[in-house]
């Protein structure tokens, strides 16, 4: 029984994914192979947080602070003698959480906004369009700073605050796409074949038009948790008993000089996980885009 | 005299489904003073051959054969080396007008450039812009110089970017479709453009065209690809009024003006390519037996690739 | 007896000049009329109009009696089916998200509340007529040739039964064997089903062939013009 199950599993992986285009070129693309393994790594790593950290993030000792890597603490540890590697990985958890949540919600409510906006055309766009601009006018940073003030500190909290700093972009995005695509002759042969219009939008507009807001998400993604972390930095975001990378190097900032590894291990993992998302990010545009065969691959830099 | 002469050319592209073979095998000359057109369908690989010539190829394929210009080997050169022929021997008139101008450049400015590199002075550059350009039949040769590609009409930015081949005096001139996407006019215009152009000392014309009509108007000598090969090729009047090939005949008797009887079937494209005749199951007069791929031989005049003839 | 399609001084501007003016004609059922016009002469725009995918500036257009811009969006998206387009561009005309079988069978889906399946059974014998292999329709769209694609088109738009098609140069972008096979293709489905067809392009030959009478945009005035009245006229343009 396991065995023709995994022969299904096997005959439906062959004849659904490897003969796609998109397969084919991942194929050709082994940098682009080595970050999409990473990114797994990295979700698994984040998912398993509390099973992978051998500390306690939380648990303090105060004799043995600011050590250097060891076998027993591989990335040392912190100014109150917290494990510095639980300390990340689960660090890696709470930004994951936050910026996982944010782009989802974001990427729903954009792109309904906007190819609501891009399909109905008219009154409708205009004012849709006046209050995303009013949006995006705004540096994300200001608004969420802004957005601090009134709000309390806390994950939901934040959550909200990078929403409404982020959702614009998204809805700018998909109303473009949506304007561009909604003149296209297919759409014309549905109006004709006597198709409402929200068939037509949810039908074929919106699967027509997602591909670039999926990008973009997994660009945003690495910036949303530059966010976070940018703000937990400057003492806005999360209490300070929530292991997050930001506050970390905040708290790590004092005691720079005699353990840099406070401040260098959160900063390397900031820098690492928002490149990778980036990274990732073109990997999946230049491989669902016919139009980049090989080219602009990573090993041409 | 020969001035492009390509002999046994076979590309072919290394692709998932397998090697694609595009061009096959393909021999033609043309001739110095004639405009020789290649004609082909979707996936008769006619652009390849174009391409071929002018070095333009991917990197990915797979070339062999040679292509003699002037007595020349020009296919296994290097591309620095051929750089010194493209404009002033050989030019390309590339198939988009719209995409292939600079839409922020004056139109003079696009001409005068290509004398500017050939070291024409600048004093001559004006004169010989506004010469060329009404060589190319435009009435005010001088609006035009000044205005901006988006002003003129399809027809007029195809003769710029004719007049831009030209400014080099090259001797070989490779149309890429030249009427795609053009009226019955507009057509007419191009024709009358390109008849025109051996007055002004252009000596050979390669013609790249699925348009019938338009090779018909225009060839001296012209040759029908079919799946990667060519499958006839000889005098244009004699090809287009009596044709051997099945395949030309079929296209011949598709055409609106000859009653449009439809040829059955469709190509079978490149990447599946039966064995024997390519033609045959769409061939109004089969042969019995498909196994021997037809060899291109000489009948009355011209070569056809058929086993019947 | 009441013409299928009337078309009464018809006027489109874009702000800037006139795309036609003072068009009128009207259409039989089973009738083939031509359009012919350079590029850029607005017969595609025209085209557009006469089924109500594009609005006018001024005047009617009567499709059996009934003024398609005096109704509501909901009583002209029932009146739509009855009438077709055939595009220009055979690679947009179908969602290329889409498997063909799926786009082909939406509209009836759609309108009949059935299963994709059970209407894709019903147009097995319309997928025959046009000379397509069934199992072509599992392809999506950029796996196929524009020939190809045309005909699915074809199915689709037969499969609602409509009582006018308007070809928008349906050809223009294939070669010229095919384009006899869709041709050839599109008589045939209309003499069977007694279509009424108002026929778009720029090929004066093609209009001979296909068409029964003939109106000229030319950016002077629309006139209609028997066959033969064309043949002189088109004989004197390419003088």
């Amino acid at each position: 029984m396991i065995e023709l199950g995994i022969e299904t599993w096997i005959n439906f992986w062959k004849s659904n994914v490897c003969e796609t285009d998109w397969y084919y070129r991942l194929r050709q693309r082994p940098d682009l192979q080595i970050v999409f393994v990473l990114l797994v790594v990295v979700l698994s790593v984040s998912i398993f947080a509390p099973i992978i950290s051998p500390h306690d993030p939380a648990v303090q000792d105060l004799y043995g602070k600011n050590q250097w890597m060891s076998a027993d603490h591989w990335f040392g540890t912190d100014y109150l003698g917290r494990d510095l590697f639980s300390r990340v990985v689960c660090g890696l958890q709470t930004s994951m959480t936050i910026a996982v949540t944010t782009i989802a919600t974001t990427f729903v409510i954009g792109t309904m906004i906007g190819s609501y906006a891009g399909y109905k055309g008219g009154w409708v766009d205009n004012v849709i369009s006046r209050v995303i601009d009013v949006f995006l006018a705004f540096p994300s940073i200001i608004l969420a700073l802004a957005l601090v003030t009134f709000l309390d500190s806390g994950i939901l909290n934040m959550i909200l605050m990078l929403v409404i700093a982020q959702w614009a972009s998204f809805a700018r995005l998909m109303r473009g796409q949506v304007l561009v695509e909604k003149n296209a002759e297919y759409i014309l042969s549905a109006c004709a074949a006597g198709l409402p219009g929200w068939w037509i939008l949810i039908k074929h507009l919106i699967p027509n038009c997602i591909m670039s807001v999926v990008v973009l998400a997994t660009l945003e993604l690495g910036h949303v948790i530059l966010t976070i972390s940018t703000l937990s930095f400057l003492g806005l975001g999360l209490s300070p008993s929530i292991p997050e990378w930001g506050s970390m190097i905040n708290a790590g900032l004092d005691s720079m000089r005699t353990a840099p590894l406070n401040v260098v291990v959160p900063g390397l993992s900031i820098t690492t996980v928002a490149l990778l998302f980036n990274l990732a990010g073109e990997g999946i545009r230049d491989i669902i885009d016919p139009g980049t065969d090989a080219e602009g691959s990573l090993w041409t830099f | 005299m020969d001035i492009l002469e390509v002999s046994e050319l076979n590309v072919a592209f290394p692709t998932r489904y397998g090697l694609v073979r595009a061009s096959q095998n393909v021999n033609f000359s043309v001739k110095e003073g004639e405009i020789c057109v290649l004609v082909g369908e979707t996936g008769s690989g006619k652009t390849v051959i174009g391409q071929a010539i002018l070095h333009l190829l991917p990197q990915n394929a797979k070339i062999s054969g040679s292509i003699l210009y002037a007595g020349e080997e020009i296919l296994s050169i290097s591309d620095q080396k051929f750089s010194r022929l493209r404009g002033h021997e050989i030019s390309l008139v590339p198939q988009n007008p719209t995409d292939s101008l600079d839409p922020l450049m004056r139109c003079g400015q696009q001409i005068a450039e290509v004398l500017d590199i050939c070291g024409t002075s600048r004093e001559d550059q004006l004169s010989r812009t506004t010469s060329i350009l009404s060589d190319l039949s435009f009435s005010d040769p001088e609006l035009v110089a000044a205005s901006y590609p988006h002003m003129l009409s399809g027809g007029m930015r195809q003769r710029l970017t004719t007049g831009i081949a030209l400014a080099a005096s090259p001797r070989l001139l490779i149309a890429d479709e030249p009427t795609k996407g053009f009226d019955y006019t507009a057509r007419k215009r191009t024709v009358d453009m390109f008849l025109d152009l051996e007055r002004m000392g252009i000596d050979s014309i390669l013609m790249i065209t699925h348009d019938l009509v338009f090779a018909e108007m225009i060839a001296d000598t012209a040759g029908v690809l079919y799946s990667g090969e060519l499958v006839e090729f000889g005098p244009a009047a004699d090809v287009f009024s009596s044709p051997l090939h099945p395949y030309t005949k079929g296209l011949v008797a598709a055409l609106p003006k000859n009653g449009m009887t439809p040829m059955p079937g469709m190509s079978p494209g490149l990447a599946r390519l039966p064995n024997g005749c390519y033609f045959h199951n769409r061939c109004a007069t089969p042969c019995e037996e498909n196994s021997v791929h037809p060899v291109m031989r000489k009948v009355c005049g011209r070569f056809v690739r058929c086993n019947r003839c | 007896m009441q013409p299928l399609l009337s078309v009464e001084c018809l006027s489109k501007n874009y702000g800037h000049g006139d795309i036609f003016h003072d068009v009128s004609f009207t259409v039989d059922a089973g009738e083939t009329i031509g359009l012919f016009g350079m590029s850029g002469s607005g017969k595609s725009t025209l085209g557009k109009c006469l089924i109500g995918l594009e609005r006018v500036s001024s005047g009617h257009v009567l499709f059996e009696g009934v003024d398609l811009f005096t109704l509501s969006e909901r009583k002209l998206r029932k009146l739509r089916p009855a009438m077709q387009m055939l595009f220009q561009h055979p690679e947009m005309s179908m969602d290329p998200r889409m498997r063909l079988c799926d786009s082909v069978t939406e509209p009836l889906a759609y309108h009949e509340r059935r299963k994709r399946s059970d209407v894709f059974l019903d147009l097995l014998p319309l997928i025959a007529a046009v000379g397509l292999r069934s199992d072509l329709f599992s392809c999506y769209p950029n796996q196929l040739s524009g020939g190809e694609i045309q005909r699915a088109m074809m199915v689709k738009i037969y499969s609602l039964s409509p009582k006018l098609i308007i070809a928008d140069e349906p050809t223009s972008m294939l070669d010229m064997s095919v384009q006899a096979q869709i041709f050839g293709l599109m008589k045939n489905l209309q003499k069977k089903n007694n279509t009424a067809c108002v026929f778009i392009s720029h090929d004066p030959y093609v209009m001979l062939a296909m068409c029964d009478c003939i109106g000229i945009l030319d950016g002077v005035r629309f006139r209609m013009m028997s066959a033969e009245e064309f043949a002189e006229y088109v004989a004197i343009l390419s003088v």
